[in-house]
């Protein structure tokens, strides 16, 4: 099995150039093919992924998906090999890493952002009507093109079926932290359209303010905020902003999914006509998502309780009688 | 099956058994396990008799050395290693050293990098045991045919059950079930869990990797444990039956059968 290094050339024809990034299951190369001179991208699985059947599963999915979707800020599967090791070969898009990009740039002005979002909801619900769910949108896994829209990289993480055994590591290699995860993804729910409407609704606020709702350097916790806590609103941070694009988001960040928008459509809607959007969602209560009972308490604790009050009711009237 | 004289004082004895499959679906078995009886009644008096299971992650051969590694390296050091004479520490001490060796094994060689593994260590030592623990392979104690987990799972979901933000059913299917917050390999340092209890004549120990319960409940285990056959075909008829399952991981199962004189 060789590890591919930079300088290394696959079946006499993608050289690699330099490595683009690593996340836990993949790390992507830009590579030449030398045949047409033309700039790719390889995607090869992380190292603990090989010898693992389902990665050869995962890139013909991958490759599939790719050539079920056309538009202009989707990837393009090209082909892929099952050789040793196996890879993915992608169009290479120019452009910047949006998280690069929020690292030095910090924030961005309110309608660019706005602007990027709707294009990036445009691309998205192409993907939706061909039944395909991203599950992992986040600044990572986005570019800043010279065209000024945003081009998603790849869709690998969507595709990942059921949960290959990978540590805290690969779980922070994944995922960086979930500060973009939906709640039903936190719960174990795969995601649909609405997680991937979640996601965008933390991506416009991050955008918007320089950090996303939820933050810290603990995942955990980061999760706990999703399912039981309230972003910092909007207003507070930028006075100055349309309450409306606010509005979009909280309806967007709506702990339970049916209750956000049904469609990419609706919110790219709202937000290209913010003068239909219904500012109702910015007084609406959000209530917690915890109402399950920890293993840690015993449901004998509550009937315990319950007969203690009993007998101390019953003593009561039996006294006062 | 493997039978041992605890020593002279309670006069309990140990019946281990341990059987491991690879499953169904993957390539390798990266599960080990190891322990060791000390053949002279001093040390089985002072250092008691270590019982060590390993679920290995990691592509390539990475994940089968892992756990080889560490089990193996817990067990040198538990029994030769320089470290405190006070049992929880000296377990501390030689998991600390299993855990180093493993992340220097991951930095030092690029095959093995990212190769981590659990660790769960069963002592028993005079009418004490003691459980040393790092992921999510289970320790569990069935006693009077009630069946308690021992351990504490250092799983993602786990610890989201635990936080009241996942329920049981949810954790079952959740699709990151796999993930470990805690693993050797992943850092120089490793903090462990300790637990330790009294045994007493009847006690089974069960340690188990995730491929067991994968496709049993805990209760279908214990069903099992109860059955009147030894403890070696209980063993074998639970991976057997497993595999009808799916097999869909490694599996191992090691238990450890506390017995007085003159009892089976």
């Amino acid at each position: 099995m060789i590890i591919p290094e930079i300088g290394d050339t696959f079946e006499n024809r993608y050289k690699l150039l330099k490595q683009l990034g690593q996340g836990g299951f993949a790390s992507a190369f830009l590579a030449e093919d030398v045949l047409t001179s033309e700039k790719i991208v390889l995607k090869f699985p992380d190292i603990t992924q090989l010898g693992d059947p389902a990665v050869y599963e995962r890139f013909r999915r991958e490759l599939a998906i790719g050539k079920l979707l056309n538009h202009p800020d989707l990837p393009v599967a090209l082909t892929c090999s099952e050789g040793s090791p196996p890879y993915l070969v992608l169009k290479f898009i120019e452009g910047e890493n949006l998280a690069s990009v929020l690292h030095e740039k910090g924030s961005f002005p309110v309608d660019q952002a706005v602007n990027l979002v709707a294009n990036l909801l445009d691309a998205i619900h192409h993907c939706h009507e061909q039944g395909v769910y991203h599950r992992d949108i986040k600044p990572e896994n986005l570019l800043l093109a010279p065209d000024g829209h945003l081009k998603i990289l790849d869709f690998g993480i969507a595709l990942m079926e059921g949960g290959p055994r990978v540590t805290w590591r690969g779980f922070s290699g994944l995922m960086g932290t979930p500060e973009y995860m939906a709640p039903e993804q936190i719960r174990g729910e795969r995601g649909g359209a609405r997680s991937d409407i979640y996601s965008i609704g933390c991506l416009l606020y991050h955008l918007l303010v320089g950090n996303p709702p939820f933050t810290g350097d603990d995942p955990l916790s980061i999760m706990n905020q999703h399912l039981t806590t309230d972003p910092r609103p909007l207003t507070d941070i930028l006075p100055k902003i349309d309450r409306r694009i606010w509005a979009v988001i909280k309806r967007a960040l709506r702990r339970r999914k049916e209750e956000r928008y049904a469609t990419t459509l609706e919110m790219v809607n709202d937000l290209r006509n913010p003068e239909n959007v219904d500012l109702e969602w910015l007084n609406k209560s959000d209530p917690p998502l915890v109402a399950v009972m920890t293993n840690e308490r015993s449901p004998w604790l509550f009937v315990g309780i319950a007969i203690t009050v009993g007998i101390v009711l019953a003593l009561f009237f039996v006294y006062f009688k | 099956m493997l039978t041992t004289k605890n020593n002279s004082q309670t006069k309990l004895y140990y019946s281990f058994d341990g059987n491991t499959d690879k499953g169904q679906i993957r390539p390798r078995n990266e599960d080990y396990f190891s322990f060791f009886i000390p053949p002279d009644q001093i040390t089985s008096e002072t250092l008691g008799s270590l019982f060590v299971i390993s679920d290995g992650v990691g592509g390539h051969l990475a994940g089968e050395v892992a756990s080889a590694e560490a089990v193996n390296v817990l067990l040198q050091e538990y029994y030769f290693g320089d470290y405190p004479k006070k049992l929880p520490n000296r377990l501390k001490g030689a998991f600390a050293k299993a855990a180093l060796h493993v992340f220097d094994l991951s930095k030092q060689h690029q095959d093995f990098s990212n190769m981590q593994c659990t660790l769960t260590a069963l002592l028993l030592r005079q009418d004490q045991y003691f459980i040393a623990h790092a992921g999510d392979t289970k320790a569990f104690l069935l006693r009077n045919k009630t069946f308690v987990q021992l351990t504490k799972d250092h799983s993602l979901v786990a610890k989201l059950v635990r936080m009241g933000l996942v329920s049981q059913a949810q954790a079952k299917t959740h699709p990151y079930k796999h993930m470990l917050i805690r693993a050797l390999g992943e850092s120089p340092l490793l903090p462990i869990d300790i637990f330790t209890g009294t045994i007493q004549a009847g006690d089974i120990f069960c340690l188990v990797t995730d491929g067991i319960l994968e496709h049993l409940t805990e209760e279908e285990l214990q069903r099992y444990l109860l059955e009147n056959d030894t403890l070696d075909n209980i063993q074998k008829k639970l991976i057997q039956e497993v595999n009808q399952r799916g097999g869909s991981d490694n599996m191992t199962i090691l238990t450890v059968k506390v017995m007085e004189d003159g009892q089976n």
